[in-house]
């Protein structure tokens, strides 16, 4: 039976045995599988000749402006990072944009409680002021400082240490649990790493420390999730460290990690690791494409995608923090293809 | 005398432009020999089925059978220093040009896209190596390949004011935009092109060996050269036959060792689901596996494969008539089990006609160019 927005939200996060998800993934995925191809004809024409429905790939989203809503019902157009080439453009009513914005909430709350923390955002206040454009960066801290109450930037706009500014928020916070914000990258590189350096070192009592924006530069320095967790224990006390993974094109679910290094999928969306040539799943523990299935997008056929990363999923309903559901790792993206045809030779 | 050798920007892979000069004649046997000791060289080597290829084609019998048409052109002296910008797709196609036209006498600079594939660079190294032995040889003369990026359009403009003649492969925009950075009047270009195969079986022997060329001519350079097969067009043949030649190149494209790696894999499902935004077909079936996607699609129609990037996708129609409407981009179509009939009215539509599983083999004669009598006067 299909739900209405009201009795998604009242769902158990983590809560839904395998057979119980699946149950209710599939006919709410049925839905909106049937739902886009009678107000989306560019998905129809997608899904012509097809036995099965197929997924989306990702960038078909920079190409094509897929929506199944009409311009005046247009509430919102969310683009993904804008800093090379071009970007993803998703189209938002008011329905699906709160059913996002409120699934995201429930989502933030199991981590960080129903009370809005004391934030610090490892990040430079210029970065969410920049008024050219906003950043995907930009746009995350933005959506994150809802979260959060008092917000203090823990760097100075040309991306350095701000050390008052984190000497202060100690002083204020040290005992009450905190909520840090920032992308993976540059809480090594600009907060750790200068902290270590400088021997600066914090004892923070409770909180914790949401991170995320991908590990290839971290893969490059070679530091690995283990190392980054030890480093930040030693540099800033009692804070709990949690990656996390999503995507523009299905914002609202998000893939928060667990005490035990595992991603999991909440109970509105699912991955599935696929084969890259036939998009067939592959076992846990296979290494493939990361296939992600989520019922809130409404108002733009996003409801299977297939991404450019690459996984492995682990289990299902059985990781030891209890949470049920798939817990996947993401190993990267797809290589880039050494060359994008005949079209572009001289580059 | 070079006063950009020291832009940061180059990247001399091979040699230096004050190392050049060019012979005073076509097809010397000094030339000759160097190239054919080179082609014993790869073919020793047997780096890659790629390097192979290069060796097979620059073989003692073929340079002496270019030479022999040489002789009907009627040119004998070399244009002097040409310039090659090659493509990053086919990574070693700029050794093909540049044989050509070191066999008829020409110093050369190559210019490589800093984003070419290891096969390209590989090509250089036995170059290097089948060089250090060989202090002597005419050919340190002849060549040098550089790499820089395409942003550095002074570079572009020097090194095609430094030449005769320059050789543009590849990418109508690449083509616009060098043309207008730096316009030359002595020049050839080969813009962007697709290929296609007719294909009529009538037994299973026969789609057995339509399978094993076919193969030859999709799989290499990930299915993006201009002679790669991009559609086939059935002629006749039952749909039994169709399926078991598809099962058949999926057995022995797995088989292969040059498959389409998994960012291809990808991609291919992008670029088609891509296609089916862009053209009006209908899809009547398609079968995925690692050896490609393949779709039966219509109704035929050329226009469609202009957007095709390769990868491993394969349209596949019907085809009860050769009076198709052709396209200007249409180059190569492989034949299999044709009547002369049938192929003389293809070749009115196309550019070049081959035997299935000849297409991506280089020949001296190029999308309507002689490239023999291009590098001589």
């Amino acid at each position: 039976m299909h739900l209405s927005n009201e009795q998604l939200l009242e769902l158990p996060i983590y809560g839904l045995n395998k057979a119980q998800k699946q149950a209710f993934l599939a006919s709410q995925l049925s839905f909106l599988d049937n739902y886009h191809l009678q107000h989306c004809a560019l998905y129809q024409r997608l899904q012509q000749g097809c036995e099965q429905v197929s997924p989306l790939t990702v960038p078909l989203f920079k190409e094509f402006l897929l929506t199944s809503i009409t311009a005046e019902d247009q509430h919102r157009l969310l683009t993904s990072s804008g800093t090379q080439g071009p970007t993803s453009k998703i189209t938002l009513d008011s329905e699906t944009a709160q059913l996002q914005s409120r699934i995201l909430t429930k989502a933030l709350q199991h981590w960080l409680g129903k009370q809005r923390l004391p934030m610090l955002v490892i990040d430079a206040k210029a970065t969410i002021q920049k008024k050219a454009g906003m950043s995907a960066r930009a746009a995350g801290i933005q959506g994150m400082l809802f979260f959060g109450r008092d917000p203090h930037f823990a760097l100075n706009d040309d991306m350095t240490l701000n050390i008052e500014v984190i000497e202060q928020f100690f002083e204020k916070y040290k005992d009450t649990p905190v909520f840090m914000f920032g992308f993976t990258f540059i809480v090594w590189q600009q907060f750790i790493q200068q902290l270590v350096q400088m021997g600066k070192r914090y004892s923070f009592s409770k909180g914790m420390l949401l991170h995320g924006g991908g590990w290839k530069k971290m893969q490059q320095s070679a530091v690995s999730n283990d190392v980054f967790k030890q480093q930040i224990a030693q540099s800033l006390g009692a804070i709990s460290v949690h990656d996390y993974y999503g995507m523009v094109e299905q914002t609202g679910t998000i893939y928060i990690e667990c005490e035990h290094g595992h991603l999991h999928a909440p109970v509105w969306s699912d991955i599935t690791v696929v084969d890259a040539a036939t998009a067939e799943p592959l076992g846990n523990n296979q290494a493939g494409v990361i296939l992600l299935n989520s019922v809130l997008p409404k108002s733009y056929p996003g409801h299977r995608l297939l991404t450019e990363d690459l996984g492995v999923i682990h289990g299902e309903d059985d990781c030891a923090c209890g949470r049920l559901g798939k817990y996947f790792s993401v190993l990267g993206r797809l290589a880039k293809s050494q060359v994008r045809g005949c079209s572009d030779t001289f580059s | 005398m070079i006063p950009l050798v020291d832009d940061p920007q180059v990247e001399f892979l091979f040699s230096n432009p004050a190392n050049l000069s060019c012979l005073d004649t076509a097809f010397s046997d000094d030339v000759i020999n160097e190239i054919t000791a080179f082609s014993t060289f790869l073919l020793k080597a047997q780096h890659s089925n790629a390097h192979s290829a290069l060796g097979f084609w620059c073989r003692k019998s073929n340079v002496l059978a270019m030479k022999s048409d040489f002789k009907s052109f009627a040119h004998s002296s070399p244009k002097g220093l040409i310039f090659h910008i090659t493509p990053a797709n086919v990574d070693t196609v700029y050794f093909y040009s540049l044989i050509l036209s070191i066999l008829c006498g020409n110093s050369n600079i190559v210019r490589i896209s800093d984003r070419s594939g290891d096969e390209a660079y590989k090509l250089i190294d036995s170059l290097k190596r089948f060089l250090s032995q060989r202090p002597q040889s005419v050919l340190h003369a002849l060549i040098c390949i550089v790499s820089y990026p395409s942003s550095a359009e002074e570079l572009t403009r020097y090194f095609s004011e430094l030449c005769d003649m320059r050789v543009i492969w590849g990418g109508d925009d690449a083509i616009a935009k060098i043309n207008q950075q730096s316009p030359v009047t002595n020049q050839i270009c080969f813009p962007d092109r697709f290929s296609i195969a007719v294909l009529h079986l009538e037994s299973e022997a026969e789609m057995e060996d339509a399978a094993i060329r076919f193969t030859r001519d999709y799989v290499p350079f990930s299915q993006q050269a201009c002679s790669s097969i991009k559609a086939v067009l059935w002629h006749k043949t039952s749909k039994s036959l169709q399926a078991l030649f598809w099962q058949s190149l999926k057995d022995k494209v797995q088989h292969s060792d040059e498959a389409f790696s998994q960012t291809a894999q990808y991609n291919r499902l992008y670029n088609f689901q891509r296609l089916l935004l862009i053209h009006q077909f209908s899809v009547e079936n398609t079968y995925k596996s690692v050896a490609g996607l393949i779709c039966e699609a219509a109704p035929f129609d050329l226009a469609i494969l202009a957007d095709h990037k390769g990868d491993g996708l394969i349209l596949s129609f019907e085809l009860d008539n050769f009076d198709f409407t052709t396209h200007a981009k249409l180059q190569t179509v492989s034949c299999y089990g044709l009547t002369t009939s049938e192929l003389e009215k293809l070749s009115s539509q196309a550019l070049r006609i081959t035997p299935l599983g000849s297409a991506l083999t280089f020949n001296y004669l190029w999308d309507g160019e002689n490239l023999l009598m291009a590098f001589s006067n």
